[in-house]
């Protein structure tokens, strides 16, 4: 099975340096780029059908043809990779910033020469310190081998790089928060239209992906669109850094075909569920999707199956509930999270969630009240995409209106009877 | 809810439907501002038309439908939705009402129960949006975020607990003022309004916070030393006296004290703001300093004793009767029928300016450049819709605060037309800001100091007069020896840079009393055929000229020889030493130590007791009427002054006999507020309906019901009663209707939101320009 973006990657011993990298092929797709126009790189993208690992699933192809290019267009553009991991459950990117910087630099390099990019940014996590002082390393050596910086190749292409640490808040994930905290203003994201590619980092056309997505970027130009499609096993192309976390035997962060069955991941690199647990429900793609059952399993795990069936994928590491955990407790823990992370820019994502959180941990402490279940429900129908003013809110929403679908009993088992059933196992 | 299409002809009209309803919008507005436009009533709070939309708060919402097959539509926020050809929303749809009930519900979750204590309640637009969502019933049930306020100084109350995080305040405060100080803090439902640690705010446009907060976050704490409802306060139109600008003003007393001020609408103005100075700077008017009782000494060595008016005015009439030399001088102060009785009682060639002889050439000149005619003067609206605005030796911040306002927001709107060039129309105010990072404009500064405009101007030098003035001449073409290299190649940019634009603004000003400066302006602005804006010293200067006071050397001149009477109005605001007259007779409403040298003293109404005339820096006559009726026998000025020899029934009669006497104030009776308009036979009242206490107040001195305040001369009636509908905007006391009591009922005053008042802008321009093309 072929895993491009990570078969080279040995998390023992730390990431290849870049004559490790050259000498498998590392940048050689820059060759190939720079010979290219912008516009034919673009169309291989979109060809090749890659789509957004960041959870969103958009043709990259498209985001990039909606920067502004030829004569007319501004002179400063941006790249920026998206490197703030912080949807919980999810940890494919960390492995990619930590085992592979180089393949990263190399993907960021291709793309900010399809769109005529002039500096390129990567936005990193606070907390991934690892990460950093790779990136950091690889960067120097990229700059000094002269793959970065003027005249790269001797060609009239430059790139100016930098890495930025995050301040450390959730929705610098969201893209355009992810701008304004690069300009150091307030972390809160931006209406769309306009969007980035039109008026992006200090006004100007900026392109801001995913590190999965960019990473994918060398493997595509060197192999061609073709290759790509042919690794996906159902409609959606390329391979994907799936995941397991929850209680399951083995664990972790798996790349495999878009479109493997999501039983396979689950019990094959899973491992299945501990002993003496149960499967009893999985978010697809970490904290800000819906809550899935046992005949979802049977999915191929990619973003069109899952449109299909009226959900979404998202990042695809998902997060499996066993039959010992609260799932009152879980949600709880996810909304107080989303709560906690809300930038406070508008009323119902600011107020809502907290409302929600209140609810749910009067509830789960054995002071809820049988009206509390509506007031969730409200704010589950109410935090909905268009509504709110990003995205935030709608994916507190997601688990919440699921969980208390699939749930309902136990809620209200926890009103009725004042305690959590579970009280006795994890405390 | 009234109903109307309305477009202007000149614009681009497209039909939108709301409801089913077919309505005409203006092209390039977004859904909100075209609903409130024509009459809707759609509740929002973080869309403000001097702010734009921003879609924080998410109380605009309505439904959307794709086309007219579409049966469910979707929840949009009008604010940030372009008016569309073809449009259709729905505001009635029962998922749009309901949503903005939820957002109303989510606000009261923190929102505290303060409206009886809280002195924003009748005209807090929280309030009013509340019923309109009709939200009352509370399903929170645990307990609320507090937080801890900051001492913002003397001005500004702040109470946190009651914000609702629509973020008015710091983008008024940074965006507009460009302010520093004030910032949000924190996240989630924590946001923090304040500064880094507790101290004055230091804007001088801090005091708008008052007004722009839709809640009582931000509130005037002077008012705070006097508060009453707003229902129990007695307004009327006004204007600030305290610069050159003439911004209009609504007064608000109850029980003889001036209690408030607050802003009033003026689109070519003031707009939506004021500043700090004319917002707190009233205290005069219940200082204990006022003058209430007429004074008079026997001799310069004897003290000041109290008279009755009788007595002293009785005594001014025997001693000008008895004058061979009487000089009169004159208050840039005073309003024009107060300066024009002065002069009728001493005769034109005994009328002088107060002013210093430097400051009477400045203004002298710009009200000869004025009255050509061929220049036009630059109403605050065209400085800020101004691509390049060259200011010469004026720090507006101090000088003219509100003009300092308007050049700031050059940059933005230059802003707007960057972005209209990518499809972002104006209103989408973040968008503007993101896209264009740049904090200097098309304005250049020549001062003698840091100003606080240094950070939006391109260009910039601070020197001293002489240099400047060589600077100046450069920039109008003059080559001088004395320029160095450097300062030439700076004044060809500038002069470049103005050559380019559309419609440049030429800013200068008497304060650096230098006739070189404001020669060279006048010149650049002939050349380029540009707007010329005068900064002048005071509310009434240019009204001071216009009545042809004579000029301070003169004065001084006739002050060697023997001088039997001076009589002086509002002399603690002017320099004149008149020491050397037999008798000083000063008509003031503030003692002071100009006041103690006098030899009779009369009192006199200060401007919110009194109705006057004041000409402006653009040359506009705006007349400011009586908000409360004077105490104990205080009378205007001008009407003590003509009971001294002439006396009028009217000041209508006055107002006339001035226009047809001084040629620039010709057809100015025509042009202000008759005594005798009314509306159905009814004057306008000047408190709400809802005032309180009218028998009751006065109970503990007598039991009797007090006579009505009677105001014979006026359009306005110190009365509840009265006519209260079809008042002309620009002439209405109380800015009052259904569902809406806080300062936002402003937009069912004007014809378009945001554009002039209904009936048009009020104000006469005397000095308006002949030709067509300027």
């Amino acid at each position: 099975m072929e895993k491009p973006l990570t078969h080279h990657i040995d998390s023992n011993k730390g990431p290849l340096t870049i004559a490790e990298w050259e000498a498998i092929g590392g940048y050689r797709s820059l060759r190939t780029a720079f010979q290219s126009a912008p516009k034919d790189i673009i169309k291989m993208i979109s060809d090749s059908g890659l789509m957004g690992r960041g959870g969103a699933g958009f043709n990259t192809g498209f985001k990039m043809g909606a920067v502004p290019q030829g004569e007319n267009a501004p002179k400063t553009k941006y790249l920026i990779c998206n490197a703030d991991e912080m949807e919980p459950g999810t940890f494919k990117d960390r492995w990619l910033l930590e085992g592979a910087p180089h393949q990263l630099i190399e993907g960021m390099i291709v793309a900010a020469h399809a769109i005529s990019a002039t500096c390129a940014y990567i936005f990193l996590r606070g907390e991934y310190k690892v990460a950093q002082r790779a990136l950091e390393n690889a960067v120097k050596e990229a700059y000094e081998k002269g793959y970065l910086g003027k005249n790269i190749l001797g060609t009239d292409y430059s790139l100016e790089f930098h890495v930025h640490m995050s301040a450390g808040r959730y929705i610098c994930g969201e893209e355009t928060a992810l701008i304004n905290a690069l300009e150091g203003r307030r972390a809160i994201p931006r209406a769309k239209p306009p969007f980035p590619q039109t008026s992006g980092l200090w006004g100007k056309p900026t392109l801001v992906q995913n590190v999965e997505t960019l990473s994918n970027l060398s493997h595509i130009v060197n192999n061609g669109p073709a290759w790509f499609k042919s690794l996906g096993l159902a409609n959606d192309a390329g391979t994907k850094l799936f995941g397991v976390s929850g209680k399951v035997k083995t664990p972790g962060a798996f790349e495999l075909p878009m479109g493997t069955p999501v039983r396979e991941i689950f019990e094959k690199y899973g491992g299945g569920m501990r002993d003496g647990l149960k499967f009893k429900a999985f978010l697809p793609g970490g904290a800000s999707t819906d809550f899935l059952l046992e005949s979802h399993l049977d999915l191929p795990m990619e973003y069109t199956s899952f449109a299909k069936a009226g959900t979404r994928m998202g990042t695809g590491q998902m997060i499996v509930l066993d039959d010992q955990t609260c799932p009152v407790g879980m949600i709880l823990n996810l909304e107080k999270f989303f709560k906690q992370e809300s930038c406070g820019f508008c009323t119902p994502c600011r107020d809502g969630l907290s409302w929600t959180a209140r609810t749910l941990d009067a509830i789960e402490c054995g002071k809820g009240e049988m009206r509390d279940i509506e007031i969730l429900q409200r704010h589950a129908r109410l935090l909905g995409p268009g509504n709110t003013f990003c995205a935030l809110a709608p994916g507190a929403a997601s688990p919440l209106a699921t969980g208390l679908r699939i749930f309902a009993d136990e809620f209200e088992e926890h009103i009725r009877e004042k305690r959590c059933r579970y009280e006795n196992l994890h405390r | 809810m009234s109903l109307k299409n309305t477009y202007e002809k000149s614009d681009v009209a497209m039909k939108i439907y709301i409801d089913d309803q077919p309505l005409e919008v203006k092209e390039g507005q977004n859904l909100l501002h075209a609903a409130l436009s024509l009459g809707f009533d759609v509740p929002y709070f973080c869309w403000h038309e001097a702010l734009g939309s921003v879609g924080a708060c998410r109380q605009c919402a309505v439904i959307q439908y794709r086309d007219a097959d579409d049966k469910k539509g979707r929840l949009v926020m009008s604010c940030m939705t372009p008016a569309v050809e073809g449009a259709r929303i729905s505001i009635d749809h029962p998922d749009a009402k309901s949503f903005r009930a939820s957002v109303i519900e989510w606000l009261m979750t923190n929102h505290p129960h303060d409206c009886p204590i809280c002195d924003e309640g009748g005209e807090c637009h929280l309030q009013d949006m509340t019923l309109m969502t009709g939200h009352n019933y509370r399903r929170f049930r645990f307990n609320k975020r507090t937080f801890k306020n900051q001492d913002l100084g003397p001005y500004i109350n702040h109470e946190m607990n009651r914000c609702i995080t629509c973020y008015r305040c710091v983008r008024f405060y940074r965006d507009l003022a460009g302010g520093t100080d004030l910032n949000a803090f924190s996240s989630s439902n924590r946001v923090f309004f304040g500064r880094a640690e507790d101290g004055q705010l230091e804007s001088e446009f801090s005091g708008n916070l008052v007004e722009i907060c839709p809640t009582g976050v931000f509130t005037d704490k002077q008012f705070k030393q006097n508060y009453v409802r707003k229902w129990d306060l007695q307004v009327a139109p006004s204007v600030c006296q305290l610069c050159s600008l003439g911004c209009n003003i609504t007064p608000g007393e109850r029980g003889g004290i001036v209690r408030r001020i607050q802003n009033r609408f003026h689109s070519e103005i003031n707009g939506y703001f004021i500043c700090d100075k004319g917002r707190f700077g009233h205290t005069f008017v219940n200082s204990p300093d006022r003058l209430r009782k007429p004074l008079v000494r026997a001799s310069r060595s004897s003290v000041q004793t109290e008279t009755s008016y009788d007595d002293a005015l009785a005594g001014l009439q025997s001693k000008i009767l008895n004058a061979k030399a009487t000089v009169a001088v004159a208050s840039t102060t005073a309003s024009l029928e107060t300066n024009f009785a002065l002069r009728k009682l001493v005769g034109p060639d005994n009328f002088f300016s107060p002013e210093s002889q430097s400051q009477f050439d400045c203004v002298q000149f710009a009200h000869s450049v004025l009255q050509k005619r061929d220049l036009k003067s630059a109403s605050l609206k065209e400085i800020e819709e101004s691509d390049a605005v060259l200011i010469i030796g004026e720090d507006l911040t101090k000088t003219a605060p509100m003009m300092a306002f308007s050049v700031r927001q050059v940059v933005h709107h230059q802003a707007q037309k960057t972005a209209l060039q990518l499809q972002i129309p104006k209103w989408n105010d973040a968008a503007i800001r993101n896209l264009v990072t740049e904090k200097t404009g098309p304005i250049f500064s020549l001062q003698t100091n840091v100003t606080k405009l240094d950070d939006v101007a391109e260009i910039k030098i601070q020197c001293d007069v002489s240099r400047m003035e060589s600077i100046a001449a450069a920039i109008a073409g003059a080559h001088s020896d004395n320029l160095s290299a450097e300062d030439e190649k700076t004044a060809r940019a500038i002069a470049e840079k103005l050559k380019g634009a559309q419609k440049p603004v030429i800013i200068a000003g008497a304060s650096l009393e230098s006739l070189a400066l404001m020669k060279a302006a006048v010149q650049i602005a002939q050349a380029l055929k540009a707007q010329i804006a005068f900064v002048l010293p005071a509310s009434n200067s240019l009204g001071v000229h216009i009545l042809g006071a004579r000029s301070p050397s003169e004065l001084k001149a006739r002050l060697g020889n023997k001088v039997d009477l001076a009589i002086a109005l509002h002399v603690e605001n002017e320099k004149c030493d008149l020491t050397a007259a037999d008798c000083i007779v000063a008509f003031d409403y503030i003692n002071g130590p100009n006041v103690t040298r006098a030899d009779i003293v009369l009192p006199v109404a200060s401007f919110a007791e009194s109705t006057g005339t004041l000409v402006n820096n653009e040359g506009r006559a705006q007349r400011f009427f009586r908000v409360f009726s004077p105490s104990e026998g205080l009378q205007d000025a001008w009407h003590l002054l003509t009971q001294i020899g002439s006396s009028y029934s009217s000041i209508n009669d006055l107002t006339k006999e001035m226009a047809s006497e001084i040629a620039d104030l010709a057809g100015l009776d025509m042009h202000v507020t008759s005594s005798d308009f009314r509306i159905c036979g009814q004057k306008i009242p000047r408190a709400s309906s809802e005032l309180s206490g009218r028998t009751a107040i006065n109970a503990n001195k007598t039991m009797h019901e007090p006579k009505p305040v009677q105001d014979p001369d006026s359009p306005y009636a110190h009365s509840m009663e009265g006519a209260s509908a079809f008042v002309p905007a620009s002439q209405a006391a109380v800015f009052w209707s259904p569902g809406w009591n806080s300062v936002q009922s402003l937009n069912k005053f004007q014809d378009e939101v945001g554009g002039p008042l209904k009936g048009g802008p009020s104000g006469f321009l005397l000095f308006a320009p002949r030709s067509e093309t300027l």
